[in-house]
């Protein structure tokens, strides 16, 4: 248990001398705020571009609902650019160590496998988590100053369901970044198979029920519709045990010292 | 509701709307611009391509700064 | 403090790197693990720092496992890379805190270490501005923190230039009076300069394992190293015909000369060699140096 603080307290103090600790924040509140700044402009600069005079705009668009706004953040910014960013700011989070030997060295003083794993997922999760929140957060305030009003109840759902997607997301990338040794390969692999994940879902209700990316889903339709889909405590479960899935295969790998076979 | 703005009409109409909604965003890129630049010239001597990284980050707005963040700062490490 | 490896083995993808290795070591003890490159010295080094799994045999350290002792074994890799961003004291907590030792404790044991180690000055400075020497010797330090009975060292000094190798030699000379070491290399003078007892292993088999006195002795014969100037080849012919010399080997102006008897024989052949007014550029016992055996060992057997 003590080594696991040590590396935790590690890590964020690594995420603070590496900037990391601003960048990744405001990078989300950019992503956050683009969705609706975008959206309410969106009329303008078409008419702008189109430079044609007296174009007739359907008003729907302009009096969207300010939770599709929302949605739309985490949907169209966080699952994309977002997942993007997330994969590659963690694609050496433990290859990086790997490569450098510092986790044979690490290993070697009497620090237990679990202790490593966890404190790398448990502190790369809450920050990334954080600068997730932060992001919505500013989407929230900007939408409800340019759109309707969001529900906080609706908000606070949607942005637990979709923290669970996240941890699904960082646990993945640390499981790839254990397995294979190319930074350039676990980033693509990972961002590849989590967006192609977030892509597949509603395509058929039984994979969705195994898929974490429907929890992304199931935000956005709470702040769509205001209503939980009777499917969502399934699905976090689900979720929750794949991530734990990932998670004992990183640390099972690392057990058997599979990373040091030269 | 109908607009009947004309390119000319649209400076007009957004500078005072535009800029309370806007300016926070512009802020933000801003921020991180100047946190990457920080960054690259306090370790300027252990980074690769500083001068490319550098003209990255100022004109590829936003994008720029993040990509020096992911990919840009790994440099140092591989020494 | 006993270490005991027994009959450990360990193959990667066909090649065996370390084949039916057994060893023991006792307290006190600074034993150099020599063998040319890829002979299997690092693979069995981390099979004992528990970093790789043999797949036979074990390693057992007190009659316990090494995983469940790790806080008694100090290591020190090959390249200890450490982490750039961290200070000197900063990577001296990180792994003391690893170790399982408290904040307190460490606080005041790490000037005191660096002082040792010769880093001082440079508890706040980043590892990553640090040469190789700094590096290797910061390695030590973080060795010694917590006190292990057995420090394990793959190449210490391989990867150093001259002067960091003789920063880190003279460290370890100080070191091994208070506790046992095991270090591999490649490297003869350095671990004939450190280490009492060596066992030589070559393609993952140990092939000697022996003192040095005992290795010198062993290896030498009855030979006499001598060095002339270019005027004197004739005397080459006449000690030729002298009962007590057995055989000469001439290579240039150095002759090696076999005698029957050295302790007796080598005043005499002095004496004929300073009566025929030869101008002796060099005159010795000739014995094998320690590389001359290493040679012998590793390449013929």
């Amino acid at each position: 248990m003590n080594s696991f603080i040590v590396l935790m307290n590690k890590e964020f103090t690594q995420m603070v001398r590496d900037f990391k600790i601003i960048w990744l924040p405001l990078v989300f509140i950019l992503l956050g705020i683009t969705q609706p700044v975008m959206t309410y402009y969106l009329p303008t600069i078409l008419e702008a571009l189109g430079s044609g005079q007296g174009i007739t705009i359907d008003p729907n668009i302009a009096a969207q609902q300010g939770g599709e706004i929302l949605a739309g953040t985490l949907g169209a910014q966080f699952d994309q650019l977002g997942i993007i960013i997330i994969a590659i700011s963690l694609m050496g989070i433990i290859q990086t160590d790997k490569a450098n030997g510092m986790l044979a060295f690490i290993l070697t003083r009497p620090v237990p496998v679990r202790s490593y794993v966890g404190g790398k997922i448990a502190s790369n999760y809450i920050f990334t988590a954080f600068s997730v929140a932060v992001g919505y957060l500013a989407s929230y305030l900007y939408v409800n100053l340019l759109f309707t009003n969001v529900a906080i109840f609706d908000m606070l759902t949607a942005l637990l369901f979709y923290l669970v997607w996240i941890l699904f997301i960082i646990s993945f990338t640390t499981m790839i970044s254990t397995l294979i040794n190319s930074p350039g390969l676990i980033a693509l692999i990972s961002i590849a198979f989590l967006i192609g994940c977030r892509l597949i879902v509603g395509l058929s209700s039984m994979i969705d029920i195994i898929n974490p990316a429907s929890m992304s889903k199931h935000a956005m339709e709470v702040l769509i519709t205001g209503s939980v889909n009777s499917n969502a405590i399934v699905n976090l479960v689900v979720s929750l045990l794949c991530a734990a899935i990932a998670i004992f295969i990183t640390n099972y790998w690392i057990s058997n010292k599979k990373f040091s076979n030269e | 509701m109908q607009l009947h703005y004309g390119i000319n009409d649209l400076k007009d109409v957004d500078v005072m709307s535009f800029l309370p909604i806007v300016l926070p965003v512009i802020l933000v890129g801003f921020i991180l611009a100047m946190v990457a630049l920080i960054d690259l010239y306090k370790n300027k001597k252990s980074r690769n391509n500083v001068l490319i990284w550098t003209l990255i980050i100022i004109f590829g707005n936003t994008i720029g700064p993040i990509l020096y963040f992911v990919i840009g700062r790994k440099d140092s490490e591989r020494a | 403090m006993k270490l005991e490896i027994r009959n450990v083995k360990k193959t990667f993808k066909n090649k065996t790197a370390v084949d039916s290795f057994s060893m023991e070591l006792q307290s006190g003890e600074c034993v150099g693990l020599i063998g040319p490159n890829g002979a299997g010295k690092s693979t069995l080094i981390k099979m004992i720092a528990d970093i790789i799994n043999p797949d036979t045999g074990e390693i057992l350290l007190n009659g316990k496992r090494i995983s469940s002792i790790k806080k008694e074994i100090g290591y020190l890799p090959q390249y200890p890379n450490f982490f750039n961003w961290m200070t000197a004291k900063e990577t001296l907590m990180f792994m003391g805190k690893l170790s399982g030792l408290s904040k307190n404790g460490l606080n005041t044991a790490i000037p005191n270490i660096l002082k040792k180690v010769g880093l001082s000055g440079e508890e706040d400075s980043k590892v990553g501005t640090f040469s190789g020497g700094m590096k290797q010797r910061l390695g030590i330090a973080q060795t010694l923190l917590h006190k292990p009975s057995l420090i394990i060292m793959d190449e210490p000094v391989s990867a150093l230039d001259p002067i960091g190798r003789r920063e880190v030699l003279n460290l370890i000379q100080e070191i091994k009076k208070e506790t046992t070491i095991l270090l591999s290399t490649h490297i003869l003078g350095d671990a004939q300069e450190i280490c009492e007892r060596f066992i030589v292993i070559k393609n993952g088999l140990k092939i000697e394992d022996t003192s040095i006195i005992e290795l010198l002795q062993r290896n030498s014969d009855n030979k006499l190293n001598i060095e002339i100037t270019e005027k004197d080849q004739k005397w080459i012919g006449t000690i030729e015909e002298l009962p007590y010399v057995k055989g000469i080997e001439v290579i240039g102006n150095q002759l090696k000369v076999e005698v029957e008897n050295l302790e007796n024989n080598k005043n005499l052949l002095l004496g004929h060699a300073l009566k025929h007014d030869v101008d002796i550029v060099k005159f010795e016992v000739g014995n094998d140096t320690l590389e001359d055996i290493f040679l012998k060992l590793v390449v013929e057997k």
